[in-house]
């Protein structure tokens, strides 16, 4: 049975290009039991016959969410055509994942990135996700617009180091990755504007008084430079913003220290924010800011 | 922009450091290290000056005056420790604080004006017994245990790579061999000058030393002697000298030789070289280099690392300072006899990477299963914590009994996948992720801890507003393990909530056996590390 095309009016999908093993488990995950907001995925193949002769990269057809909104388009350009993108309503996803071309073997890195550039054109606010083969490439990716890098080998070799010095630890990371219903998540999320000026530990400390079913760990400084004319590029991207500027520097501030800045006693800004292990997506307003009597 | 403050640690942190044996961490001051070697020193000085109270009687003041000096010293010390204890209150009654004050007590009872009366009236052997008491501050070595160990087991490894590398028993060999012609010729030539003619270079007794030394090293006849005896002798003399000069001068070019065909290469163990709580790295593929580097950080380079594989020898290295303590043992890992040579049972860790043949392409089902041979091959001698890479999904449902062993297999590409997933859906995360699995002393790890006393009994969420109220230590509580000590990490809550975790409010209150997960910069010294555990390997000493 042939997977559907996806319909012309797509909105806050995912888009993955190329097709390889990595398939079967990224749908998966985006469409376990556990995910609330599973989005509908779109894949761009352009090696059709190599699509067809691994059936085993295929998305499991038993998930019957999965059967409705996975969508594989094929067209013969490649991901990095213009055409292809706009096909699978690029405008309006949400993320797109580009996967290494396993046609490329070692060299993948650099097609993937073209893909990437592509992709920026399209939609400047879509978020990049880019699988990387070679972990040397990483600094060259920096110049480019590709949100979030990740070389797979990178992660299995953190792990066995982790595992070797720590034995077990690698289940509690597994906790906090996979998908699966009881299980925690890592999110980032905004900072409720009621609570600009509080002290992070004010923010945790509140948490911990309402019950929350979620822990922070930690917080991301966001800093913006000015506001660009409109219609520059510039300004498209930090459209998401609302027109606070271009994010230029994020400082990531994991289990903050005492005494320092950023640390536990940072007041928090409106646009900074939060890192928490949750179960699910929730909304911190619910549960930081007290409801008036 | 905001100007970033300087992290000020409280002064009973920073003396709390300091006072502590040295570990080498991020956070570990090196005026630990100077204070333990200085309060070594003085132990060894003060328990020398017994036996020199005997041999030397007539300078029992001055030996007097020096004992009162390092009495004061380990007073100062025994009242830093104190000042510096978390719970002042029960410290006079650890283990450690009974030896410190034991250490300083025959001295002082010795000052006591009580006792001064009692050396006038019958006080001389009970001076004597004091005297001997003072030998008891040698247990005060028992602090350092771990340090002298560690220090004895490093200079152990490193002589012995020493000697392999410069071939110190070759020379040594040779230099005795030199020293033994050397002294026969002398004597010899002395006997017979001094038997068979009147006078000649030869018949001073030391000055004979002298010439068959010329003789021996460089060859040159440099006084002859005058008997037909004396120039055979001389004349064999030469011979040898030559032989050993070649010799020497043979070993010298294999040094070098040997050194300049390894520039760049990781160092060959040396066959007689004994290692001690090494890592053990079994084959090799692309993800050796990283997984060095991220031990290597983790550990602060403080153990060696062995890699067993048949190209091990070939392996480079790509940063000095990170491969200073690795050694290469070439040989299959599924024979005995190689992993005899790794000496398995001192190691403390085992991790087994998936063999790739990269240009063959192996299919990932026969990779696994020369891996799992490694595996099966290890787990058959010994119990070591073992971290082992599988690259085929279907691989992991036959691993389940080796699992119950305590074994950890990790799919490389798995995570990977989920990950991407994760990013697409929460972005940012990726960086979170990166700084959670990196080793570096500004990023945090997860580390599981005793519950401290005082919350034994407390709610989990009590427990969490003690940590974030604590600014001693820098801690952020992530959940609570509850697996069998056996198995870490295989039973835990993370995030433990009510309704999700369907537990009772009841089941969240800590217990003394429960542990704590936290995200930490360095290993809490909140709760002690445990002193068994640290022998034993099961906790490796970081930070």
């Amino acid at each position: 049975m042939e997977w559907k095309d996806p319909p012309a009016e797509l909105e806050n999908h995912v888009v993955i290009c190329n097709c390889s093993e990595q398939v079967r488990r990224i749908v998966g995950e985006l469409h376990a039991a556990a995910v609330l907001d599973k989005p509908d995925v779109v894949l761009l193949v352009q090696d059709v016959a190599l699509w067809r002769q691994n059936p085993e990269w295929h998305p499991q057809r038993h998930n019957g969410y999965t059967q409705d909104h996975f969508f594989v388009l094929v067209r013969e350009g490649g991901p990095a055509n213009q055409e292809s993108l706009l096909a699978a309503s690029i405008r309006t996803a949400r993320a797109a994942i580009i996967l290494a071309d396993p046609r490329q073997g070692d060299l993948a890195d650099a097609r993937s990135t073209l893909v990437a550039m592509a992709l920026e054109q399209q939609n400047p606010d879509v978020h990049t996700v880019m699988e990387l083969i070679s972990s040397v490439n990483r600094e060259h990716l920096r110049a480019t617009e590709v949100n979030e890098v990740v070389c797979v080998g990178e992660i299995a070799e953190r792990l066995i180091a982790q595992s070797c010095i720590t034995p077990g630890v690698k289940n509690i990371f597994e906790s906090v990755l996979v998908n699966r219903p009881g299980t925690n998540n890592i999110y980032i999320m905004k900072l409720p504007k009621a609570l600009a000026g509080t002290s992070y530990r004010e923010v945790v400390r509140r948490a911990i008084m309402a019950k929350a079913p979620f822990q922070f760990i930690g917080f991301i400084q966001n800093s913006f430079l000015p506001p660009q004319p409109t219609g520059t590029k510039a300004m498209t991207r930090c459209s998401a913003d609302a027109g606070l500027g271009i994010k230029s520097h994020q400082d990531f501030v994991l289990n903050p220290r005492s005494g320092e800045n950023p640390g536990r006693d940072t007041e928090l800004t409106e646009v900074d924010q939060l890192v928490l292990i949750a179960y699910e997506r929730v909304k911190l307003d619910q549960y930081l800011i007290p409801a008036e009597p | 922009m905001k100007k970033k403050k300087t992290h000020r640690k409280p002064f009973v942190l920073v003396l709390r450091e300091i006072m502590e044996p040295y570990e080498g961490g991020p956070e570990s001051s090196k005026l630990s290290l100077v204070v333990d070697l200085f309060v070594l020193v003085c132990i060894l000085a003060s328990c020398a000056l017994i036996p020199l109270e005997h041999v030397y009687p007539h300078h029992e003041e001055l030996f007097w005056k020096m004992e009162l000096i390092f009495t004061s010293i380990f007073i100062v010390e025994y009242l830093c420790r104190w000042y510096a204890a978390q719970s002042r209150l029960r410290y006079p009654f650890t283990f450690y604080a009974v030896i410190d004050l034991v250490a300083i007590l025959p001295t002082i009872l010795m000052l006591s004006n009580e006792l001064l009366m009692l050396r006038m009236i019958r006080g001389i052997r009970l001076l004597r017994l004091l005297r001997l008491l003072r030998l008891l501050r040698l247990l005060k070595f028992l602090r350092y245990g771990f340090l002298i160990y560690h220090g004895v087991v490093q200079f152990r490894i490193w002589f012995s790579a020493a000697n392999y590398q410069y071939r110190l028993k070759e020379l040594g060999r040779l230099f005795v061999w030199v020293g033994v012609a050397w002294i026969i010729g002398s004597n010899l030539l002395y006997v017979t000058e001094s038997a068979l003619v009147d006078k000649g270079p030869f018949q001073e007794y030391w000055k004979s030393y002298w010439h068959i030394l010329i003789v021996l090293i460089s060859g040159i006849e440099d006084k002859e002697p005058l008997s037909l005896l004396g120039r055979i002798e001389v004349t064999v003399m030469l011979i040898a000298g030559i032989c050993i000069v070649g010799m020497l001068t043979g070993e010298i070019v294999a040094i070098l030789v040997k050194k300049a065909q390894r520039v760049g290469k990781v160092a060959i163990m040396p066959p007689e070289g004994k290692l001690e709580r090494h890592f053990v790295i079994l084959g090799q593929n692309a993800h050796l280099d990283a997984v060095i580097k991220e031990i290597h950080a983790a550990t602060h380079g403080k153990n060696y690392i062995l890699l067993v594989s048949p190209e091990a020898e070939d392996v480079m290295v790509t940063d000095k300072k990170v491969y200073q303590r690795v050694f290469a043992l070439s040989g299959d890992p599924v024979r005995v006899e190689v992993l005899d040579q790794a000496q398995l049972t001192k190691a403390v860790r085992v991790v087994v990477l998936a063999s790739e043949d990269e240009s063959a392409k192996t299919p990932a089902h026969m990779v696994d299963d020369r891996t799992l041979m490694e595996t099966i091959a290890v787990v058959c001698g010994h119990r070591i914590p073992m971290v082992v890479e599988l690259r085929d999904p279907d691989s992991f449902g036959d691993v389940r009994a080796l699992q119950d062993c305590g074994i950890e297999f990790i799919l490389s590409k798995r995570y990977g996948e989920i990950l991407i997933s994760q990013a697409a859906r929460n972005p940012g995360v990726t960086e979170i992720y990166d700084r959670l699995m990196t080793f570096s002393d500004d990023t945090n790890e997860f580390y599981t801890i005793g519950v401290p006393p005082e919350l034994v009994g407390q709610h989990y969420r009590s427990a969490q507003l003690y940590f974030l109220e604590m600014d001693d230590e820098d801690i952020t509580l992530v959940g609570v393990d509850r697996s069998p000590p056996e198995r870490p990490h295989t039973e835990f809550l993370v995030n433990p909530d009510v309704e999700q975790c369907q537990v009772s409010e009841e089941e969240l209150v800590l217990s003394e056996t429960d542990r704590l997960i936290v995200l930490a910069f360095e290993r809490p010294s909140l709760i002690e590390v445990n002193q068994e555990d640290l022998w034993s390997g099961k906790i490796l000493q970081r930070s």
